[in-house]
């Protein structure tokens, strides 16, 4: 099969790029591909909401660039940090076009709340499902363009590059090209090829690499590492951000579910195993110590005594101030056996957001030629050494923009794909690379 | 053209306890030993239990027919790999990388690319 804009994701980064090369280019043919179904991706899950400067009265782009270098650290890229933070409201704009509704005071100013690191109130959001609405008006509006093919269940196994060709392909090889993907298709279960002048990989996270994860089970990073394998440049790994207390149940597959710090706002306390509240050895602020300072202090405890959990304990609220203020732990916790008022909750620190990825340049560039990546599976040097909340449904958003006019305005200088005798009969035959080299 | 995917030689994974296991193991030693807090002992301890499940899992994916449970444990190893590496090469604690054996910051502005 042959296409001229392949995408690999639907989440808000593939299906942001989807929409605006169909729209700009209506005779040429867009196909979207993902794993399992349409819906299921990082995205669906995104609770808080997407930051953007609104209120100009008291925000503005400096603010929301300052905040975002002191989370990264030191290791942002200033340029790209402005970049992000200037024309995201565009991109706001435009998915509110798209038909994402995001929660409103009555005089019709968009209700914006305020989260850890942010120095003013700037995150839109629709209840605490923001992610799933935009997942929802997205893929209403996909299935509006007639040019975009949205294949569900097409697990992408592999980038084609010159090394499926034949030739030798090394770390030092310049001009590595991508010419589209292997793909086994689920419903079939056949394996096919699918060729494509502009590839744009969006798969997303990969949380699940740790056992606890808030990722769904689709984040295994496949993106990162077909890049890798075929010697395209991944960056900044190490980052990755743990949310402190997600539920402790040990062997599912998917998801942790999130036990909100404002849980312990609201009074609860972290207890280790042998039932001590141990945060007032770290931090005077004891369980309302910053985020890195609980999330540190927890993996000490869980280090110090093996364990793979430690407790949150709130049997001293009532029933009723529980159930008002966090009715869906309280079910949830339910569910497993563990009555809040009787029993301490387990929780353990679970994987959250994955900051590096592939490199990519300001227009959403990789290393290898003709191939894009956006979203969390990029490392765009925006957030650096640590995220600010809410900062990544914005970046993705806007990386998928600038891709998508670099890959316009490339589509009609590339030539025809390659063709002609020397073609390699394989796909998977060919030696893996070994990780060490 | 570019050839098809090939699949001479290869067979069904005769038992998945062979993947799913591999994936257990990854995700513990991942949290346990690549977590919040690391240190250079651990992530030697991490890299040589990597390369172990990654010498097993190529020999399996290169006799049997392609499944997604297998490609997602072979580039979960992979980005394990990617993980570890990157957090061998920074010897520095910044932002959310903490490494009890580097806890200071470096004056030097690095970024790790693999
Ligand atoms: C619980 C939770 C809460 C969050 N809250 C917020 C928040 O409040 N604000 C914020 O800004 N961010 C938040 N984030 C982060 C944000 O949701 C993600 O970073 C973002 O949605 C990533 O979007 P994406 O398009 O890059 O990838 P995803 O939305 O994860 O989409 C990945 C897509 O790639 C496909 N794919 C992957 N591998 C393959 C393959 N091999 N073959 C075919 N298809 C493949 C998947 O099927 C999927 O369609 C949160 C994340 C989680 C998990």
């Amino acid at each position: 099969m042959q296409t001229d804009f392949l995408v690999i994701g639907s989440g808000i980064a593939g299906l942001t790029y989807a929409l605006k090369v169909a729209e700009a280019c209506p005779d040429k043919k867009v196909t979207v591909l993902t794993k399992t179904q349409s819906d299921e991706t990082n995205t669906k899950y995104a609770q808080g909401g997407i930051a953007g400067v609104m209120d100009f009265d008291k925000d503005s782009f400096d603010k929301h660039i300052e905040d975002t270098l002191i989370a990264g650290d030191g290791l942002c890229n200033r340029h790209v940090v402005e970049i992000v933070v200037k024309e995201g409201v565009e991109r706001i704009e435009e998915i509110i076009e798209w038909g994402a509704n995001f929660d409103k005071e009555k005089d019709g100013d968009f209700k914006l709340g305020k989260e850890g690191g942010h120095s003013e109130s700037r995150i839109l959001h629709h209840k605490d499902v923001t992610g799933r609405e935009m997942e929802r008006a997205l893929l209403e509006a996909i299935s509006r363009k007639k040019n975009i093919d949205l294949m569900h269940h097409c697990f992408v196994l592999d980038i084609i590059t010159q090394h499926h060709l034949g030739y030798l392909i090394t770390k030092a090889t310049p001009d590595v090209e991508c010419y589209g993907v292997y793909v086994l298709n689920l419903q079939t279960n056949k394996t096919e090829k699918i060729l494509s002048k502009i590839t744009m990989l969006a798969s997303g996270g990969n949380g699940q690499v740790y056992r606890s994860t808030t990722n769904p089970a689709i984040a295994t990073g496949d993106g990162v590492a077909m890049v890798y394998r075929a010697k395209g440049r991944i960056e900044n790994m190490e980052f990755i951000q743990f949310h402190p207390t997600a539920l402790y149940e040990p062997g599912i597959r998917g998801h942790n579910f999130l036990i909100t710090e404002a849980v312990r706002g609201d009074g609860g306390i972290l207890r280790n195993q042998a039932g001590e509240a141990f945060m007032e050895r770290y931090d005077e602020r004891k369980d309302l110590a910053p985020r890195d300072i609980v999330a540190r202090a927890i993996d000490n405890e869980m280090k110090i005594a093996g364990t793979e959990n430690v407790f949150l304990d709130c049997r001293h609220f009532s029933k009723e101030k529980f159930t008002e203020h966090f009715p869906n732990i309280y079910e949830k916790c339910l569910s497993i056996g563990i009555d809040i008022t009787k029993h301490m909750i387990p929780v353990t620190p679970a994987a959250h957001y994955s900051c590096g990825g592939i490199k990519t340049d300001e227009h959403g560039r990789t290393s290898i030629k003709n191939l894009y990546a956006a979203g969390e599976c990029a490392s765009t040097g925006l957030h650096g050494a640590n995220r600010l909340a809410s900062n990544s449904l914005l970046e993705a958003m806007v990386f998928a923009h600038r891709a998508y006019i670099d890959a316009v305005a490339k589509l009609k200088r590339l030539k025809t794909l390659p063709s002609g005798e020397l073609w390699w009969e394989t796909g998977k035959q060919m030696a893996p690379p070994h990780p060490k080299k | 053209m570019v050839g098809d995917w090939k699949t001479d030689g290869t067979t069904a994974p005769k038992e998945m306890i062979l993947i799913t296991q591999s994936v257990k193991e990854l995700k513990l030693l991942m949290s346990d030993y690549v977590g919040i807090v690391r240190n250079n002992e651990r992530l030697h301890r991490a890299m040589k239990r990597l390369d172990l499940l990654y010498t097993e899992t190529e020999a399996l994916y290169q006799k049997t027919i392609v499944s997604p449970q297998l490609c997602e444990l072979r580039n979960m190893i992979t980005v394990a790999y990617l993980i570890v590496k990157c957090a061998e090469f920074r010897h520095e604690s910044r932002g959310l990388h903490f490494n009890t054996d580097y806890p200071g910051k470096q004056e030097m502005i690095q970024n790790i690319v693999l």
